[in-house]
């Protein structure tokens, strides 16, 4: 191989690119997805409605708690927020030998329980997108070793594309080749310090299964006791046996959380530990939006008379620089804006990767005469990597609008669906020529993606109107973000079939 | 010709298993290696210097990777990544005495 | 936060115009090698001023944030601006 430092750097971007790109772009685009976790799985469980949430919801949900729910170890209510209006109640019934968890989804406005159809919701693709659907079988090694391959890559790519760093950013529109390249670069660019926290977070996530060697060897339970001793948590809770009623008004104590957390709406979920007991305990855990750690910050009150408890101290730094990038990569301290900007430089990575595989195959393609297998191969798993993903989606989106409420299994069903599809447009990529099955698929998701508002509009008008009526803009912007999925395609369609005659 | 195109195919497989294996193996022995660095260079907690280690040793594993595709020969690349092990492990075992 | 990203958005713009290409595209004439100069350093004192101005205030850790996601998407409005300058010429 030669020794320059630079044609090594190339060589390395074009193979290591090569080698796990599909497999990258699923990651990404899933992972881009997940910013929306919870507007996605709002709009997946429509049963949930559009009303506002009244402030009357914690009294309400404590109320029936108590009726409910007497007697158990632990309740827990989980709040709607402005992302997601899904006000959900949970207990444990100390049963033996097992404890019973229950759970309840209520109305945010009369405050009765409602069924929600069975759905993982946005979860699904937040999930897949580290366990690739193979948690058992080590998918999250996968996504560890195309983590570590991004960042490879990004090393490399920085070496490889350097022209366009001296030139600033010129994207040269004479040639479509050339085009390509060059969106590739710029879009590589800006999204350097994305990919970077990204991809580093990740590995930082998952360092007990990555890395675990260091503290298996320094400590008897690994992973477990490290984590034990550098975090920090809530004193363990003594039970006192002696009866006692909590409290069920919760005004006295949002009282003092307000003075502590001065922001509106900062609680996410309040959890009661051994609510019937004399020395029962009230968690406030509140919402991450302050800051990047991925620490939840609670407040601890006696259940009983409300007073306060001693919180957690602060933790140590180890844990506070993993906890940091923790909380980088899942973003929840994210407002509606930077979601957005997130969203867009996940997009902009998705396009990356997907434009670099198209690029492998056309700069190849050009130069040899006789194609052989590799060019095929890889030519066929671009169209299923790129826009068979894209129409799986959707066809997980169909599924969770039209499988029957009552089926068994609901929610593997739908995630079924998504596999299926993709199959399918693998398949279907084997049989047809690829510019064919470029255009065909190209054009089958457009009209998936366009459809799907109208068919969700049809199944049950009601969702829309309330949607429409109360402004409830997760439900509506994801139906917007769906038709603008559509659309692209669609002009991507025609753009493709225009230069294709 | 056959003969050159056995051995270019050769040297890429090495330097692949250099980046692959030889950088994994480089990375924990990092993770082990720098626990004592960082209890007596920065008088850290062993809790602490374990976690540090461990997290750092994503750093020592990338640097591997870039190495063994950059160093002159795969045989050269190896050299070096097993001398850095050698390097780690004995700081390790310093460090445990 | 909306000026910081309008400083960013400027400096970005003001370095762009350092380089000899997009100058002549912009102004249809060549760059001097004062010019240059001007551009560059303004460029880059803006950058920080936005920066600064931006990092000064509550939260700096989540403006950070804010700050490398506005440049992410700033660097591709300006990249596109002047390519599409470039091809109207």
């Amino acid at each position: 191989m030669k020794p320059d430092f630079r044609k090594t750097m190339i060589w390395l971007h074009t193979y290591s690119g090569l080698v796990l790109g599909w497999l990258l772009l699923a990651i990404f685009v899933t992972g881009t997805l997940s910013y929306f976790n919870h507007e996605i799985s709002q709009w997946m469980k429509p049963e949930l409605g559009s009303k506002p949430v009244s402030s009357m919801a914690i009294n309400q949900s404590l109320q029936r708690l108590n009726t409910d729910a007497s007697g158990a170890i632990n309740w827990r209510i989980n709040l709607a927020t402005s992302r997601n209006n899904h006000l959900k109640l949970s207990w444990t019934m100390a049963n033996k030998p097992k404890n019973i968890r229950h759970s309840q989804t209520l109305d945010s406005q009369s405050f009765q329980p409602i069924e929600v159809r069975d759905t993982q919701g946005g979860n699904f693709f937040r999930t897949f997108h580290y366990t690739l659907q193979l948690r058992d079988y080590g998918g999250r090694y996968f996504a560890g070793i195309a983590a570590m391959m991004m960042l490879v890559g990004i090393f490399s790519g920085i070496f490889t594309h350097r022209r366009f760093f001296r030139d600033f950013f010129t994207v040269r529109l004479n040639n479509v080749l050339k085009t390509l390249t060059d969106l590739h670069a710029v879009v590589g660019i800006i999204t350097i310090p994305f990919c970077f926290i990204l991809s580093v977070s990740a590995l930082f996530i998952y360092i007990s299964m990555y890395m675990p060697w260091s503290m298996d060897h320094h400590y008897d339970k690994g992973s477990r006791e490290l984590n034990a001793l550098v975090s920090t948590s809530l004193p363990a809770l003594i039970p006192a046996n002696i009866a006692a009623k909590p409290i069920t008004d919760f005004t006295v104590i949002l009282a003092q959380v307000q003075q502590q957390w001065p922001e509106q709406n900062a609680i996410k979920r309040i959890s009661y530990e051994l609510p019937f007991d004399a020395n029962g305990r009230i968690v406030v855990s509140r919402h991450k939006s302050m800051s990047l750690s991925n620490k939840t910050q609670v407040l601890a009150f006696s259940s009983v008379d409300g007073h306060a408890l001693t919180g957690a101290e602060s933790e140590r730094t180890a844990r506070m620089l993993r906890r940091i990038f923790y909380g980088l990569h899942e973003a929840l301290f994210a407002s509606a804006g930077l979601r957005w900007l997130l969203f867009f430089m996940g997009s902009a990575s998705c396009l990356l990767i997907a434009s670099g595989m198209v690029m492998w195959l056309n700069k190849r393609l050009a130069k040899v005469k006789q194609r052989h297998l590799g060019h095929y191969l890889v030519e066929r798993l671009n169209i299923a990597g790129i826009i068979g993903l894209i129409l799986a989606i959707a066809g997980y989106f169909y599924a969770n609008r039209l499988l029957d409420f009552n089926l068994a299994q609901r929610a593997d069903a739908e995630i079924s669906v998504f596999l299926l599809t993709w199959l399918a447009a693998l398949t279907y990529s084997f049989i047809r020529p690829a510019q064919r099955a470029w255009l065909e698929l190209l054009l089958i998701t457009a009209i998936a993606y366009l459809l799907l508002p109208f068919v969700d509009f049809i199944l049950n008008p009601q969702w829309l109107l309330q949607a429409w009526q109360y402004n409830n803009w997760v439900y509506l912007g994801v139906d917007l973000a769906l038709l603008t999925t559509g659309s692209i395609s669609l002009i991507f369609y025609c753009w493709l079939r225009g230069r294709n005659n | 010709m056959l003969q050159l195109f056995s051995h270019y195919q050769l040297e890429i497989t090495a330097r692949c298993l250099a980046a692959t294996v030889g950088a994994y193996c480089f990375a924990i022995a990092s993770s082990l290696g720098m626990v004592p660095v960082f209890i007596n260079l920065f008088g850290s907690l062993q809790a602490d210097a374990v976690y540090f280690a461990t997290l750092y040793s994503y750093f020592f594993g990338f640097i591997a990777i870039i190495w063994s595709f950059c160093q002159r020969s795969a045989l050269l690349a190896w050299r070096d990544i097993v001398m850095a092990c050698v390097i780690l492990m004995a700081l390790h075992f310093w460090g445990t005495i | 936060m909306i000026l910081s990203y309008l400083l960013q958005l400027v400096a970005l713009w003001l370095l762009s115009m350092a380089m000899t290409k997009h100058f002549r595209h912009s102004f249809k004439r060549s760059l001097s090698a004062r010019q240059e100069q001007c551009f560059s350093i303004g460029g880059w004192l803006t950058l920080v001023i936005s920066f600064i101005s931006l990092l000064s205030g509550e939260f700096p850790a989540l403006m950070g944030v804010y700050w490398l996601s506005f440049l992410a998407l700033n660097i591709l409005l300006i990249a596109l601006f002047n390519s599409w300058k470039s091809r109207k010429r």
